[in-house]
């Protein structure tokens, strides 16, 4: 929750907010884009959204909910929405920050990162989302309430993104 | 390699992004909150600009309407005209009042599902719109004739006008046949989106994307 000071105006909250909750943004557009720009594209675009949407932020609330709810909506629309930006949605094969001439001369060589871009690249956009919010350690009922679905649901789902993910390590296991 | 092991790798991630953070804070410097080119912010372009024709195109059947209300032969095809264009006008302002309705902060699932539901009915009525305007051709040269140039086109006789409607009819299957044979092929954007629409694959998309979130909220 967040506690204004009297003398602060709506938007040096809101950047005081952005800038203390930004890994949100960041870590939603590396999920969905893989473009270097478009991932620029889409940070901008998520912030320009919770800029429009702040008046209505009731404060009672948390806002790393609220902010959630605002940038996972921006970046699945986005990554739904024109051609060229489908293409590149193909999301963290790279790495998630750094200029993109940078990544591109030195690829990731971690391999459990490489694991978690290949698991999260066959997710579709709204099991990404989930994806996201479980490795970001949120509770269950967080994630219900930013997704919109019961938490029996959401403990099914990760249960099952657990399997697949198993699933997915041991085939990918050298025998 | 387990689960634990992801985790890691999603910290490891977390890491590089505190590395970059001068970067980072950079793109937030450079953020304008104010600015107009949003692309979500074009939701509404579409819609809105339609509604500015369809508008137009009212204003001016009214206005013919009003000359010949008392003679039939122009009168009905006007009437006929100024009822798909009322058709329009009423689909463009149901579509902008459910993009001004559209919260950004409700649950992700109900948005998506809100999102994907404006998009086929979009779909749907340009597909409508495409396939449906041969038919109004013919209505639509006896006006244009008489409002723009003060022609009478049944001066050219039934023959003509049976060509027309005839010609209309013709343009349907094969305008339907055009977009199926064209989908995915055209490089301009929006002849593209154009023939999706009709041949229906844009409106396949929008359907996956609606069953995809129904098996995402089944419980089961």
């Amino acid at each position: 929750m967040h506690t204004p000071r009297a003398t602060d105006s709506p938007q040096d909250r809101f950047q005081e907010l952005l800038e203390r909750h930004r890994r949100i943004i960041l870590k939603v557009a590396s999920t969905y884009c893989r473009d270097a720009e478009d991932r620029r594209d889409l940070t901008q675009e998520i912030s320009v959204q919770l800029w429009r949407s702040f008046p209505r932020y009731d404060e009672e609330r948390s806002f790393s909910t609220w902010m959630y709810r605002i940038a996972l909506n921006v970046a699945i629309s986005y990554a739904r929405g024109a051609g060229h930006r489908a293409r590149h949605a193909v999301p963290l094969d790279e790495s998630a920050d750094g200029p993109a001439d940078e990544r591109a001369a030195v690829p990731e060589s971690d391999p459990r990162v490489q694991a978690l871009h290949r698991v999260i690249d066959q997710l579709d956009p709204l099991n990404r989302a989930l994806a996201l919010l479980y490795l970001e350690e949120r509770s269950y009922r967080e994630i219900a309430e930013v997704l919109g679905i019961t938490e029996t649901n959401v403990a099914t789902k990760i249960h099952r993104l657990k399997q697949r993910i198993r699933t997915g390590f041991a085939a990918a296991e050298p025998r | 390699m387990e689960l634990d092991d992801l985790k890691t790798a999603w910290r490891e991630l977390d890491r590089k992004l505190d590395d970059n953070r001068a970067l980072n804070l950079q793109v937030f410097r450079e953020l304008k909150l104010d600015k107009t080119r949003s692309a979500l912010r074009q939701l509404a372009a579409g819609p809105l600009a339609e509604l500015l024709l369809n508008g137009l195109g009212l204003l001016l059947l009214g206005s013919f309407l009003a000359d010949h209300f008392e003679t039939a032969k122009y009168a009905i095809p006007a009437l006929v005209l100024h009822a798909a264009v009322l058709l329009l006008l009423a689909a463009d302002l149901r579509q902008l009042v459910r993009i001004a309705r559209i919260d950004w902060a409700a649950p992700v699932v109900q948005i998506q599902r809100d999102l994907a539901e404006l998009r086929a009915a979009r779909i749907r009525t340009t597909q409508l719109t495409l396939l449906f305007a041969p038919l109004l051709w013919t209505p639509l040269v006896i006006v244009a004739a008489k409002g723009l140039l003060g022609f009478d086109l049944y001066l050219l006789g039934p023959a003509y006008i049976a060509w027309n409607i005839a010609f209309g009819l013709a343009v349907i299957p094969l305008g339907l046949w055009a977009a199926r044979r064209l989908a995915g092929r055209l490089s301009p954007n929006f002849l593209q989106r154009l023939a999706d629409d009709v041949a229906g694959r844009s409106l396949a998309t929008a359907l996956g994307h609606l069953e995809e979130i129904a098996r995402f909220e089944d419980e089961r």
